[in-house]
């Protein structure tokens, strides 16, 4: 009896391993492709650090800047974008899941259904509106920093991972102010706290676990974006380029046998996922947990 | 403050919550809502207290109607059964924040935190969050917060129903002398009947939606208008026993197979002549059921099971389909399956009409 | 809807069908579609549906912290850039001696001549790719769903001498079966409208349309200059009957899944 047991409890942990392992195979290569000169399978053929020369000059020729604008770059269209998600969905989410006016349920339902479009039908008729948007002076094309709104500007980039988030970003917060007691609110107001400011100081303070999700969550998906970028922006390393961009194009100027250098530039882009990963895998997990209510 | 209660609906979509309620609560006094969960007591409680709005029918505060006020507006403090204590904020945040949002200046407002924390008796603990804190210390903080802005109203929600039996023992005596300390209109909604009855001046007694009887705890327990009333409120619960009620000479009987008992003078008089001849409900509390030897008392039974209490021992019979309970002084000798007989004491013999549950009993109160 | 040019899109000069027929009449319409059905069905069943339930139960039947463990290297597909994730497999596809899986696993065993099998095989690796991100959605919610089920269950079912699988088959299955269902349907959208990570895999090749599927005709035919100029009508036609599933899909959830119920009433009523 107990030997079968421990075989199945085995058997269990096998089944799971086996896949797990593989799947941490890649994970491996990239670590130790981008120190070696050439790899063998996982073997590194010379351990050099010269595939991480790109830090401070340009792969793709001495024209080119290195790599920390478009770090910059991307960094700032995730913060930007993660902002406005997190600033949007808790606003727009509090009166969804807790006040009574009409066409709450109708609203909610189109987010439901914004949700589940496909996002390749929405991406022809944004590239129309970004370039409209370019067309209007100032908020188009000449803000700093960000660029502006319009096409191939960070902005304008952001702006439409913004739309894209949003529906998602509502639910799970609205999952997360649905599970906060009503009691707890009903006494605030008989304190005599107006909704505006029941929202500010009773329930924001109560869901920083949803936000802190929802952030993490945003900005992560702001940083590894590539379809939306690469639709709304032109040039590898230009003044928008943003790392996904960045890495795609030197990959497709490589060679697999070169491979070891685009390696390093890949996990220079996945360093601060990993970061985030490593001390919030927690809250990444929940943020299904808090939205499943929502129904993700 | 007195508060009036005029015909008030409140419908849910299709269910009706509460139906038609009417009732008025006198300045200073203490009254529970009363039911089980559903009955509408918590809906009543939240329309007062401008939470929920009325589907139609009145409230007022003194003369003046509320209906369309802000929960705000209507100077009241309420304490939940959950506590509904912010947790992010301290103990003393927490008791301050009707404070902070009346813009009460800094040094007023510490003053009148410390001096309702000192009355509830947790004026050490203001550094806390609520999260560290007991549920009884959380409970104090929350009746405190409820006091602090000084309403003229107080609002309890079940408040002692998370605590453990002891500790609301002890509540409960405490919430009644700060009551009759501050002098303040209260209402207190429990399901717990003993609460209602052991702090309550009046009792308001609900069940889906409609008030049932609304009367001072003697009054309910020993005039109970209603079946449910009757079978609600007293622990353990009053005997019913199907019966037919007949006229014999000058005489009321209660007749059915195994016994027949003639109604002392008071009672018959009472009897509404509509309902004789008919089958009625007889209700009698267990502590008005004496056990005597068999062929001694009023009818026989066999004993079906023995509950000692402590200070008395709960004795159980069947009769046909029904049970039947008497309260004994402890320790019963007698085991089970045994016949024994029963007196009861004939003057406190309630009578109920079996379809409407009323009660058949001319009111004497 | 219609053949607009790019600088007059808002006021469209011929209405006409002629985009959806030219699906209907494209060469490779039933390649695409078959494609389709593959790469959505067979991910679905192996990987977002199969692995993540398989992970959830089994990640929720061992010690908490190695089962939070496994299931926290799960997730890591789904938060790689995408770029550097598709990355990672064409170095593990890659040719002997470099590629990973030639080394370790097939040298070994003697298969294959040590080919790029991104080129011999790009099915296996389109289906592993998008499966490896799908399986951590259904691990996901299929284990928050496991983990809520109340322990009483549990206890009874082992009380009543069942196996841990016993109790799993005719206890734990049963009390997820919606959000298994839900897994099923939801993915099979997001499969369905999926294009990003074969976009940089294959690209749709190698090969004419090989591993081409619906969503990625779409963009392909939006965006990418195959014929020296983009065809923005063409290319909204294809996504319109995405446009179309996904309305469905989003209807069935509100039917079956009773989103109307979770929308609670607000039990405060005054502003």
């Amino acid at each position: 009896m107990s030997i079968r047991r421990m075989w199945r409890a085995g058997l269990a942990y096998i089944v799971l391993l086996i896949p797990t392992l593989f799947l941490l195979l890649g994970y491996a290569w990239l670590v130790i492709a981008s120190f070696s000169s050439r790899t063998e399978g996982l073997k590194p053929v010379g351990w050099t650090l010269n595939n991480w020369r790109f830090l401070w000059e340009s792969p793709f020729g001495s024209g080119y800047s290195n790599i920390w604008p478009v770090t910059m770059n991307t960094l700032v269209m995730s913060l930007v974008m993660t902002a406005i998600v997190v600033a949007v969905a808790s606003l727009a989410a509090y009166p969804l899941s807790r006040m009574k006016f009409a066409g709450r349920k109708g609203f909610l339902s189109l987010t439901l259904v914004l949700h589940a479009f496909p996002s390749v039908t929405l991406l022809i008729p944004i590239y129309f509106v970004l370039l409209w948007i370019q067309r209007i002076p100032v908020i188009g094309h000449e803000i700093p920093l960000i660029g502006g709104f319009g096409y191939n500007t960070l902005g304008g980039v952001a702006l439409v991972m913004v739309a894209f988030q949003l529906p998602f970003g509502i639910w799970v917060m609205k999952g997360f102010f649905d599970n906060i007691s009503w009691d707890m609110e009903r006494s605030a107001m008989i304190d005599g706290a107006s909704r505006l400011k029941i929202w500010w100081q009773i329930l924001m303070p109560n869901i920083k676990p949803g936000i802190a999700a929802l952030s993490i969550f945003s900005f992560l998906t702001a940083w590894n974006a590539y379809i939306i970028p690469v639709t709304f922006t032109i040039g590898r390393t230009g003044q928008s380029s943003v790392l996904s961009l960045y890495l795609q194009n030197f990959i497709s100027e490589s060679v697999m046998t070169e491979w070891n250098a685009v390696a390093a530039v890949g996990l220079f882009q996945l360093i601060p996922v990993l970061l985030f990963f490593l001390f919030t895998q927690e809250s990444l997990l929940s943020i299904y947990g808090g939205g499943k209510k929502g129904g993700v | 403050m007195q508060i009036t209660i005029e015909n008030l609906c409140k419908f849910f979509g299709k269910v009706k919550a509460v139906d038609n309620l009417n009732l008025d609560i006198a300045d200073k006094e203490f009254v529970a809502f009363l039911g089980p969960s559903g009955c509408g007591k918590t809906t009543t409680l939240l329309m007062i207290a401008g939470i929920y709005k009325p589907t139609s029918g009145y409230i007022r505060f003194g003369d003046r109607v509320v209906n369309h006020l802000l929960p705000k507006e209507r100077n009241i403090g309420m304490v939940f059964q959950s506590y509904a204590l912010y947790p992010h904020m301290t103990v003393f945040d927490n008791i301050a924040y009707p404070l902070t949002l009346k813009k009460v200046n800094r040094k007023e407002k510490k003053q009148r935190v410390q001096r309702v924390a000192d009355m509830m008796g947790i004026g050490e603990l203001l550094d806390r969050k609520p999260g560290e804190l007991s549920g009884g210390q959380q409970q104090r903080v929350a009746v405190a917060r409820a006091l602090v802005k000084e309403p003229a109203i107080l609002l309890f929600d079940e408040p002692l129903s998370n605590l453990d039996a002891k500790l609301r023992l002890r509540m409960r005596g405490e919430i009644k002398r700060l009551q009759e300390d501050l002098s303040v209109t209260s209402i207190y909604v429990t399901h717990d009947q003993v609460e209602a009855m052991t702090m309550a001046n009046r009792i308001a007694v609900m069940n889906h939606g409609i008030l049932q009887t609304y009367g001072t705890p003697n009054q309910l327990y020993e005039y109970p208008d209603t079946l449910f009333v009757a079978g609600f409120i007293g622990s353990p619960p009053m005997n019913f026993l199907k019966i037919d009620l007949e006229q014999e000479g000058d005489g009321l009987y209660l007749v059915r197979r195994e016994l027949k008992i003639r109604l002392p003078e008071e009672i018959a008089a009472q009897v509404k002549p509509s309902v004789v001849p008919s089958q009625v409900i007889m209700g009698i509390r267990p502590e008005d059921v004496h056990i005597v030897p068999a062929n001694e008392g009023d009818f026989d039974a066999e004993i079906y099971v023995v509950e000692p209490l402590g200070r008395e021992d709960l004795v159980s019979f069947r009769l046909g389909e029904e049970e039947f309970r008497a309260l004994t002084p402890a320790p019963f000798k007698g085991g089970v399956g045994t016949i024994m007989g029963l007196n009861l004491t004939k003057e406190k013999i309630r009578l109920f009409d079996p379809d409407t549950g009323n009660s058949v009993l001319k009111s004497n109160k | 809807m219609t053949n607009f040019g790019i600088l007059e899109w808002w006021n469209p000069k011929n209405w006409s069908l002629t985009n959806y027929i030219k699906i209907f009449n494209n060469h490779f319409f039933p390649k695409i579609l078959l494609n389709t059905i593959m790469y959505t069905g067979l991910t679905l069943f192996l990987f977002n549906v199969g692995m993540g339930l398989v992970v959830a139960l089994i990640t929720t039947h061992i010690r908490r912290r190695t089962g939070f463990a496994f299931r926290a290297a799960w997730l890591l597909p789904r938060i790689t850039p995408v770029v550097v994730y598709v990355m990672m497999w064409k170095a593990m596809a890659g040719p002997a001696p470099m590629g990973i899986i030639n080394d370790y696993f097939l040298r070994p065993l003697g298969i294959g001549s040590g080919e790029y099998l991104l080129m011999t095989n790009p099915w296996v690796f389109v289906i592993l790719v998008n499966g490896f991100i799908g399986a951590s959605f259904g691990m996901i919610l299929l284990s928050s769903a496991i983990e809520s089920i109340p322990k009483d269950y549990i206890i009874a079912s082992k009380v009543d001498g069942g196996s841990t699988w016993q109790t799993i088959r005719y206890v734990e299955l049963p009390m997820i079966k919606w959000p298994l269902l839900f897994v099923t349907t939801y993915q099979t959208l997001s499969l369905l409208t999926s294009f990003e990570q074969i976009l940089l895999l294959t690209d749709g090749g190698p090969g004419l349309y090989q591993t081409e599927v619906w969503s990625l005709m779409a963009y392909h035919r939006a965006f990418a200059t195959y014929f020296g100029n983009t065809q923005w009508g063409y290319g909204a036609a294809w996504s319109v009957v995405l446009v179309i599933i996904g309305i469905a899909m989003a209807v069935i959830y509100m039917r079956v899944f009773k989103f109307g119920e979770l929308l609670q009433e607000p039990k405060i009523e005054t502003l």
